[in-house]
C-alpha cells in the first residue's frame, strides 16, 4: 500500500509539470507570436530600404543630348534586369507628363498612368511623401525595357522644352510594396 | 541511495523542487523564442546590408569604366571613323544625327580597334558617355614617352644634313648669332640671313662631337652670318664671346629653327618635343653651377609655348648634357594646330655662379605629334 501510495504521488507530480511546460510552451509561442509581426515588419522596412537603395545605387541618369527644342535623358541599370520605371515631369511644383517622349520605343507618347497609391520622394537621403502632388507617372514602354534595360543598356527619354516654364526635374520611380518610390533625378534646368 | 531518500523525493518538498524546474523550462523557451526573432532580425539585416554595398560597388566598379572610355571620333571623307582610344573595350550603342537618334547595330571596340560608321553628330557607348564625331580629335594621346637616346635619334629624328635650305639661328642678348654643324666631315653654317651653307673652313670649334658619342651636334657661333665665317674674319668662334665666358649673371640663348615643322593635318591634339642640349665649360678652378630654364615655342598661325621639364648629367667636368622634353596639349588649350609650317623657338634661360661657359649646343630635336613632322630635309 505505501508503494502504491508513492506511485500516485509521482503520477500527480508528472501532471503538473507536464502542464508547466505546455503552459510554458503556450506561452512562449503565445510571446513569439506577439513578437513575430514586429520582427517582419522591421525585416520588411529594411528590405525595402535596402532595395530602394540599392536601386539608387544601380540607376545611372545622364543628359544625353540637347538642342533648342527638347533635352534628352539618357537611363540605364548598371545591373542589367528587368525593372519597370516610372517617370514624372515636375514641373514649377506640378507634374506635367505631356512633354515625356520616347523616341526609340514604337510608343513615342505614351499616356500617363492615374497613380492610386502613396508616393514617396527622396529628402536628403531618406523616403518622405513626396511635397508635390504626383498623381501621375508615365511607365516606360515595355520594349524600352526589354530592348535597354534589361540588357544594361541605356535607354532614351526626351523632354519638350516647350513644357519647361518653371523650375523642372524628371524624377524615376519603382514600385515596391504597392507604393511609388522616387530612386532618381535630374534636373532638367541645370 | 538509500530507500529513504528515494522516497523523499514524492514528498511535497521534492514536488516544489520539480515546479522550479519547470520555471527554468519555461524560461529556456522564452529564451529560445527571443533568440529566434533576433536571429530572424539579424540575419535579414546582414543579407540586406550586404546587397546594399553590392550594389553600391557595382556602381562604383562601373563609373570607373565610364571615365577609362575614350573614343576618338573623326569625320573623314562622309564617314564617322571611331577609334577607341581607351584602355577599357567599348561598346557604341547609337548614335545622334540632325538631332535624331540612330540606334546602331552593338558595335563593340577593343582598346586601340577602329571602324568607320555612316557620318553622325555624336554616338553613345553602352555607359552612357557621349562623344562628338567632330574634325578634331577629341581625346589627347601622348604618342611617344621617355626621353630619346641619341642611338634612338640616329634612326629616326636628328639634325643632319638639314640644315641645308633652312634659316636656324640663335639670339642671345638681343645679338643675333649663328650655328654650324659638321656633317660627313663637313661644315655647315646657317644664320638669320644664310641658309645652311657649307664653309670653306674649318671653323675654330674643332670639336663637333662635344660628347664623343658618335652624334655631331649643332653649335652656337658669334657670327650673325655665315660669310663671316667662311672668310674667318671677326669673333665666330665660341671662346671669344663675352656672352658665353662669364655667365654670372642671366644669360638668354634662343635657338629659332625656321619653318622646321610641318603640320599635315589640323587634327594636332597633342605635341611632345624632346631635345637635348649640351654645355661645355673651361676645366678646372672652383666648382661652377649652372641652372637652365627652357621653354619650348611654336610659332606659326597661332604662338604656343610651354616651359619644359629638364634632367641635367654631368658626364664629365667639362660638360653638361641637359636632357629635356615638354608636351603641348594643343586641343586641351583650345587651340588647332592649322596645317603649315612653324618655327621652332628652343629659349633657354642660363644663370649661374663663376660659370665659364665654352659652347652651347644641340644634339637632337624630336618632335612627335599626330600629322607633326619635321620639314623636309630635316628628316632626310
Amino acid at each position: 500500500m505505501r508503494v502504491k501510495k508513492g506511485f500516485l504521488t509521482g503520477q500527480a507530480d508528472l501532471l503538473s509539470v507536464m502542464i508547466l511546460i505546455a503552459t510554458t510552451i503556450v506561452v512562449g509561442v503565445g510571446f513569439l507570436g506577439l513578437l513575430y509581426p514586429s520582427v517582419m515588419d522591421l525585416v520588411s522596412r529594411s528590405e525595402l530600404r535596402s532595395t530602394l537603395y540599392n536601386e539608387q545605387s544601380l540607376l545611372v541618369l545622364y543628359r544625353e543630348y540637347e538642342n533648342d527644342t527638347q533635352v534628352c535623358i539618357g537611363f540605364l541599370r548598371v545591373e542589367p534586369g528587368f525593372v519597370a520605371y516610372a517617370l514624372a515631369l515636375v514641373v514649377g511644383g506640378q507634374v506635367n507628363n505631356s512633354a515625356i517622349s520616347f523616341p526609340l520605343s514604337s510608343v513615342t507618347s505614351p499616356g500617363d498612368s492615374v497613380v492610386y497609391t502613396k508616393t514617396y520622394c527622396l529628402i536628403n537621403g531618406d523616403y518622405y511623401p513626396c511635397v508635390e502632388r504626383i498623381n501621375r507617372v508615365v511607365y516606360v514602354p515595355y520594349d524600352i525595357l526589354d530592348n535597354y534595360i534589361a540588357k544594361g543598356y541605356p535607354g532614351l527619354t526626351c523632354i519638350s522644352k516647350s513644357a519647361l516654364t518653371g523650375e523642372a526635374s524628371l524624377r524615376v520611380f519603382i514600385v515596391a510594396k504597392g507604393d511609388l518610390y522616387e530612386v532618381g533625378r535630374v534636373d532638367i534646368n541645370e | 541511495m538509500k530507500l529513504e531518500e528515494l522516497t523523499s523525493m514524492s514528498k511535497p518538498n521534492g514536488g516544489r523542487r520539480m515546479r522550479g524546474q519547470s520555471e527554468v523550462i519555461g524560461g529556456v523557451i522564452v529564451l529560445t523564442a527571443l533568440i529566434i526573432a533576433m536571429g530572424l532580425v539579424f540575419t535579414n539585416l546582414g543579407k540586406l546590408s550586404s546587397s546594399s554595398i553590392t550594389g553600391i560597388s557595382m556602381r562604383a566598379a562601373f563609373e570607373t569604366e565610364k571615365s577609362f572610355e575614350k573614343i576618338q571620333a573623326t569625320r573623314t571623307s562622309g564617314q564617322c571613323s571611331v577609334k577607341n582610344t581607351g584602355n577599357t573595350p567599348v561598346t557604341i550603342i547609337r548614335a545622334w544625327s540632325n538631332s535624331q537618334p540612330i540606334n546602331l547595330s552593338k558595335i563593340t571596340l577593343n582598346p586601340g580597334e577602329s571602324q568607320s560608321i555612316p557620318l553622325v553628330d555624336f554616338i553613345v557607348t553602352s555607359r552612357g558617355n557621349v562623344f562628338p564625331c567632330t574634325t578634331q580629335q577629341q581625346t589627347i594621346n601622348i604618342n611617344a614617352t621617355g626621353p630619346f637616346t641619341s642611338e634612338q635619334v640616329l634612326n629616326s629624328t636628328r639634325i643632319k644634313n638639314g640644315l641645308e635650305n633652312q634659316y636656324v639661328y640663335a639670339n642671345i642678348s638681343s645679338s643675333t648669332y649663328a650655328v654650324v654643324y659638321n656633317y660627313t666631315n663637313k661644315w655647315y653654317c646657317s644664320s638669320l640671313v644664310d641658309k645652311a651653307i657649307p664653309l670653306n673652313v674649318t671653323p675654330s670649334i674643332a670639336d663637333s662631337d662635344a660628347d664623343d658619342n658618335s652624334v655631331n651636334e649643332l653649335v652656337v657661333v658669334n657670327a650673325n652670318k655665315c660669310s663671316s665665317v667662311n672668310s674667318g674674319t671677326g669673333p665666330w668662334g665660341d671662346n671669344n664671346d663675352n656672352n658665353f665666358k662669364n655667365a654670372t649673371v642671366k644669360l638668354v640663348l634662343k635657338l629659332v629653327l625656321k619653318n622646321v615643322i610641318d603640320v599635315t593635318t589640323n587634327e594636332t591634339d597633342t605635341l611632345t618635343i624632346y631635345f637635348k642640349l649640351i654645355v661645355t665649360t673651361e676645366k678646372g678652378g672652383e666648382s661652377q653651377q649652372l641652372s637652365v630654364y627652357p621653354v619650348i615655342t611654336l610659332n606659326g598661325t597661332i604662338v604656343i609655348s610651354s616651359p619644359a621639364t629638364t634632367t641635367a648629367v654631368g658626364a664629365r667636368q667639362d660638360l653638361v648634357n641637359i636632357f629635356g622634353s615638354t608636351v603641348i596639349p594643343v586641343k586641351a588649350f583650345g587651340l588647332n594646330l592649322t596645317t603649315g609650317t612653324y618655327d621652332l623657338i628652343l629659349e633657354f634661360t642660363m644663370s649661374g655662379q663663376s660659370i665659364k661657359i665654352n659652347s652651347i649646343r644641340l644634339e637632337y630635336i624630336a618632335v612627335v605629334g599626330n600629322g607633326v613632322v619635321f620639314s623636309t630635309p630635316w628628316t632626310k
